[in-house]
């Protein structure tokens, strides 16, 4: 199976079959790392076409010794914060409405909302709602779509950053989680 | 070791992203420190209760990009076309459509321009004159034709020994029968169906005709598919329609 490196130099050499097997390799990839940060499979599918639009235009004066993967990250993971920026009020699986009844005088009974939501829509719908730089970092290294190097790279930022970023991110999630999955209370040890 | 320091560390431990020593550390920490053992403990829930799959594009979606991309490449591939060349189809339209209208108006204006020329052009004043100079008619005709009719009457005609040119009778014919048309067109004449089935087109005159034999007379009515027209002088011999009196 050709690599990236023998597919974009046939490419350039005028093989236009080469592209459709580079969208076929690395087309799942950067759907994941679209929807990671995107939450929305339309929104998710609109990046992937984007990106590789920009992939075309950008081929031919492309080293084919380049990480293509990373650049293709690089450009996705632009392009959804750009459009999320554009956007603010992207389409979530949970509404500020239900963000503000989960936040509300129904704090204290965990049970009950638990029982109402999936916590997974919920613990989502929190992580939606955090800074973006905790919430993208938070999503790449959960979803594991790429390495703390590749976001700081992506982020233009020091690894060390990047990891500030994920400390505040899971503390903020932490808080915001209290009374909803965590008990308000502080929980004696669970040994 | 103060709390701060291992809940900086926290963030990366949840994902493995701390090294062995700051592994060790946080792990060190946490089993002396219960406030910050509960806080690794919620933020490894949280990791872990979050689920961790992603859709996958299906085969459909995936054609479906590939073929969007294709066709945004090609679109982007394609040398632009000028404005001009883009505008040419509708210039040409509008120029053809420009160019109808005006050969519409051309077409229009000269047949007004005919109609308003028939109209209003000078209407000569025709004596024909017979062997005896007896003046029969003074009719004013409005056919631009007559002058060159008058120049072949008078090529054509006789010349008396007085010098006088008489037209013949096939000149009166043709003079009168464009005469009549005209007027016919300008509502001076009409035609009607006489007893005997023939056409007759009557010259309707606000005056009497000034004929030398019978003046004052009304109407006249002229056959006009006479093939013989005689002489002014024998214009009496043309057959006259005297109004009927009304009961």
């Amino acid at each position: 199976m050709p690599n990236d490196e023998v597919l974009i130099t046939r490419f350039q050499r005028g093989e236009s079959e080469a592209f459709d097997r580079l969208m076929s390799l690395h087309a799942s990839k950067v759907f994941a790392l679209a929807w990671g940060v995107m939450h929305n499979r339309e929104d998710a599918v609109d990046a992937v076409q984007e990106v590789f639009i920009r992939l075309h235009k950008a081929l031919p004066g492309m080293s084919p010794t380049d990480n293509l993967s990373a650049w293709l990250y690089r450009v996705c993971l632009n392009h959804c914060i750009d459009r999320r920026r554009r956007h603010k009020n992207a389409p979530s699986e949970l509404t500020d409405e239900d963000w503000d009844r989960l936040q509300g005088p129904d704090v204290d009974q965990p049970e009950e909302i638990t029982l109402r939501m999936d916590q997974s829509r919920i613990i989502r719908a929190a992580v939606d709602h955090l800074p973006e730089k905790q919430r993208i970092v938070f999503v790449l290294r959960h979803y594991r779509l790429m390495s703390i190097s590749e976001i700081a790279d992506a982020l233009e930022c020091s690894v060390g950053a990047v990891k500030a970023h994920q400390s505040r991110a899971t503390a903020n999630l932490r808080l915001s989680l209290k009374g909803i999955i965590f008990p308000l209370t502080t929980e004696v040890d669970r040994k | 070791m103060i709390c701060s320091k291992a809940k900086s560390l926290m963030g990366p431990y949840v994902f493995g992203d701390t090294s062995a020593e700051e592994a060790r550390i946080v792990r060190t920490h946490t089993e002396q420190c219960s406030k910050c053992r509960e806080d690794l403990n919620e933020r490894m829930a949280i990791s872990t209760l979050m689920d961790d799959t992603i859709p996958e594009l299906s085969e459909d979606e995936i054609s479906r990009i590939k073929w969007y991309v294709k066709g945004a490449v090609s679109d982007c591939s394609k040398p632009r076309q000028s404005t001009f060349r883009r505008l040419l189809p509708a210039f040409s339209m509008m120029l053809f459509l420009a160019l109808g209208f005006a050969f519409g108006r051309w077409i229009g204006i000269e047949h007004h321009m005919n109609a308003n020329q028939s109209v209003l052009a000078p209407l000569p004043t025709i004596t024909i004159q017979d062997n005896s100079n007896q003046r029969v008619g003074n009719k004013k005709e409005n056919t631009a034709s007559m002058p060159n009719k008058a120049e072949k009457t008078a090529a054509s005609s006789d010349t008396d020994n007085s010098g006088t040119v008489s037209p013949t009778s096939q000149d009166y014919f043709r003079f009168l029968t464009n005469a009549t048309r005209d007027m016919s067109s300008l509502g001076l004449a009409t035609d009607r169906k006489g007893r005997s089935g023939k056409r007759h087109r009557v010259i309707i005159l606000d005056q009497p005709l000034p004929l030398a034999s019978e003046p004052g007379a009304n109407n006249s009515e002229v056959r006009p598919d006479e093939n013989k027209l005689p002489v002014p002088t024998t214009l009496n011999n043309m057959e006259k329609t005297e109004p009927k009196p009304s009961n």
